[in-house]
């Protein structure tokens, strides 16, 4: 039951702890003027968990285009001792940058069994962002891939950046899959892939 | 005639002090399979010299500088080569490598300077520029960084110096070590020390079950069947010295209202049950259990609500006498339903567990604690779609067509958030409902998985204890806050070695009208 008067029940009067040399030890920052990347590198780390929470207001994390060599590093950083939420956000921020060397690491990565499939799943949402004329072939792959998540990734990635076309592939997709969280998923994908998209701008 | 308390202990199995962390980083070697002989491939992988004589092949027609190559090769099974893709440097790898994190002494002694030795691997010789350093302990956290000379990224290992400002007293030490290339590449390593003491013996006491840094009370239980206060908390003794300690047994035990000194409530004395030794440069651990019955002086405190400082002393064979004091006080608490959504490994299990613990001390650092925990799950065939969140809409379908009935509150735990490429976590109402049914009465979580260095999925445990502890912050009414290190940071929930898990009194008073907050 609510009891919006407990705390006043409570008597909380012992002495705190108490630590002889004190709480507080002085920070002993590297000036980051010399060293562009670390300092950009590690603002990218802050901004990266920046509003994960579904609670906040969003934001649209922008990134600046000195920033592809720093992301693309993160995405190489498979380390078990690193933060994977950095790097799974990272690989999708490199959905924002449309170069042949983001479609390179982001298809790695895809591909890769070894990785992930949180990571898998952002990288191949990524690659359909990057690649969306070729996301239909593109995903069509990873339809029949061995993990039901990245099938059911794939399925929502259809929907992102589907055409047409793109229907036909989920309806067979139907006919064979076995998976019930992939089955739930395609007929949503039915009903969104093909609506009328936003064109690009040509500035 | 008052009753009395009565006391009952144990030994408890415990870790170096110099590897004391139970979630630390594994140190590791990597063979650089380029360039390593034959014999080390099959000494350091723990190849079959066929499958190694192979690899040799493999590197002259071409560099190894991708996993798959190595995949290729015969005479590796697929799980011998998940267990070595981890040990292994390819050609061009863009990485830095931290190995490993010891102390230039091999201990960490209190309130003198010491260094830390970072050892690593860079193999694309990367210009290794910076090494930063983020400790936890009981003080608040702070940051030692350095370059490093060209001397140290030659040798591939650099000491960082704590200078006697930034000694550290006796207790856990959390280092979160980060290493950075002048390109932008980061390592990472998690070590733990416990402090020794440089006195050189000393006794601390610390909440039952501690595993992370910091310092809190220790709880009083109330045990419904034989109507019971049972209070439980860890006796560290450190000995700083290079022989082995012996204790006596006898152990006496105070409690006290209003500090060591003021009203003695209760004491007594018990006979540790077996031998109590102190290795050298080592700890050695025990549990105190107080149970306290209907009557007693321990319970009426605990009954009126007041907090009490228990004292507990010890004798050395050799006549010196160590003693240690920790606040105790009764919790409210709430309990959870830990949903598994989807299918988990078994290690991803034990990981996800160990995380809700980490959320536990994490609300015990508050005087918050659980209540209970029951752990459910939603196999694969029935949760369908929310495996993966993808959108708001999702969350609240899962919420209504889901729930445990009970007054806990329900998390699910996903197995992964695609919803707007960076969230990881929701909660369906600031405060949630405090009754089930709708379409608001839960939380959901990233499990937030990685592939290890063995190729074992695994949880961040650190990440999603934190992780858990926001939205379940969230549930209890609490908004989101701009305050250094606080739990409630709209922003960087979590960064690489940041402690953002304080709560304030001010939150405390705002989660306690909550209708799960309920008093044990």
């Amino acid at each position: 039951m609510a009891n919006p008067g407990i705390i006043d029940e409570f008597y909380n009067n012992e002495p705190p702890p108490t630590i002889p040399s004190g709480t507080q030890r002085p920070s002993k920052r590297v000036d980051l003027q010399r060293f562009d990347a670390i300092r950009r590198r590690q603002e990218l780390n802050a901004l990266l968990t920046r509003c994960t929470c579904g609670d906040s207001e969003a934001v649209v994390q922008d990134f600046e285009p000195g920033d592809l060599p720093i992301l693309l590093q993160i995405a190489h950083e498979r380390d078990p001792n690193g933060n994977p939420a950095i790097r799974k956000h990272a690989v999708r921020a490199l959905g924002q940058f449309r170069t042949l060397e983001v479609m390179e690491v982001l298809w790695r990565i895809t591909s890769d069994d070894l990785e992930s499939e949180a990571v898998r799943g952002q990288a191949l949402l990524a690659l359909a962002h990057v690649t969306p004329s070729l996301a239909p072939s593109l995903l069509k792959e990873y339809l029949d891939d061995e993990s039901a998540l990245i099938r059911q990734v794939a399925v929502s990635a259809l929907t992102e950046g589907g055409d047409q076309s793109s229907v036909k592939l989920v309806t067979e997709l139907l006919e064979r899959e076995q998976d019930i969280g992939v089955r739930q998923r395609a007929p949503m994908a039915v009903q969104s892939i093909g609506k009328p998209r936003i064109p690009e701008s040509d500035m | 005639m008052a009753a009395n308390s009565s006391a009952r202990a144990k030994t408890l199995r415990t870790r170096p002090a110099n590897a004391f962390g139970l979630y630390d980083s594994v140190p590791f070697t990597l063979i650089d399979v380029n360039r390593a002989s034959k014999s080390e491939l099959v000494q350091h992988l723990r190849i079959t010299p066929e499958a190694a004589d192979r690899i040799v092949a493999l590197r002259r027609a071409q560099r190894i500088s991708d996993l798959q190559q190595l995949r290729s090769v015969a005479g590796l099974p697929s799980r011998t080569f998940n267990r070595i893709r981890g040990r292994v440097l390819l050609a061009g790898d863009p990485r830095v490598h931290i190995l490993d994190v010891t102390a230039s002494d091999d201990y960490i002694f209190s309130d003198k300077p010491f260094a830390l030795r970072v050892h690593f691997a860079n193999p694309s010789d990367l210009e290794v520029a910076i090494v930063s350093v983020a400790v936890l302990w009981a003080g608040e956290s702070f940051v030692v960084e350095q370059e490093l000379t060209s001397e140290e990224v030659q040798q591939c290992h650099v000491d960082v110096r704590f200078d006697e400002e930034r000694s550290l007293p006796v207790g856990p030490a959390e280092f979160h070590v980060a290493l950075y290339s002048a390109n932008g590449a980061q390592g990472s390593f998690q070590k733990t020390f416990c402090v020794l003491p440089s006195n050189p013996l000393s006794l601390s006491l610390s909440p039952a079950g501690a595993t992370v840094t910091g310092t809190w009370s220790a709880r009083g239980d109330y045990q419904d069947g034989s109507d019971t206060f049972l209070t439980e908390c860890e006796i560290t003794i450190g000995n700083g010295d290079t022989g082995i300690v012996s204790m006596n047994r006898r152990v006496n035990w105070k409690f006290w209202d209003g500090g060591v000194g003021g009203t003695l409530v209760e004491s007594g004395a018990f006979d540790w049950p077996g031998p109590v030794s102190v290795p050298e440069r080592d700890i050695w651990r025990g549990s105190v259990q107080v149970t306290s019955p209907r009557g007693s002086g321990i319970y009426n405190r605990y009954n009126g609500k007041e907090d009490m400082t228990i004292e507990i002393e010890m004798v050395a064979a050799d006549g010196r006498h160590v003693a240690g004091t920790i606040t105790c006080r009764v919790m409210l608490a709430y309990g959870v339903n830990i949903i598994k959504v989807g299918d988990f490994t078994a290690q991803e299990g034990v990981d996800l567990y160990s995380a809700v613990d980490i959320t536990r001390q994490i609300y015990e650092r508050r005087s918050i604690t659980f209540r209970s925990v029951l752990r459910k799950i939603i196999h694969d065939a029935d949760a369908g779609s929310y495996r993966i969140i993808n959108s708001e809409a999702e969350c609240y379908d899962l919420f209504r067509n889901w729930s445990v009935p009970n007054d806990y509150i329900d998390v699910y735990v996903c197995q992964d958030f695609l919803w707007g490429g960076t969230l990881d976590g929701f909660s369906g109402g600031i405060p949630g409902p405090a009754a089930k049914g709708g379409d608001r009465d839960g939380v959901a979580v990233d499990k937030t998985g990685f592939t290890d260095g063995s190729g074992v999925k695994r949880l961040k445990i650190s990440y999603l204890g934190m992780l858990i502890a926001h939205e379940v912050g969230h549930y209890l009414g609490l908004p989101h806050l701009q305050e250094t290190g606080n739990l409630m940071l709209a922003y960087s929930v979590y960064s690489y070695g940041a402690n953002n898990t304080n709560l304030n009194y001010d939150q405390y008073q705002l989660m306690l009208p909550h209708g799960f907050i309920v008093f044990l």
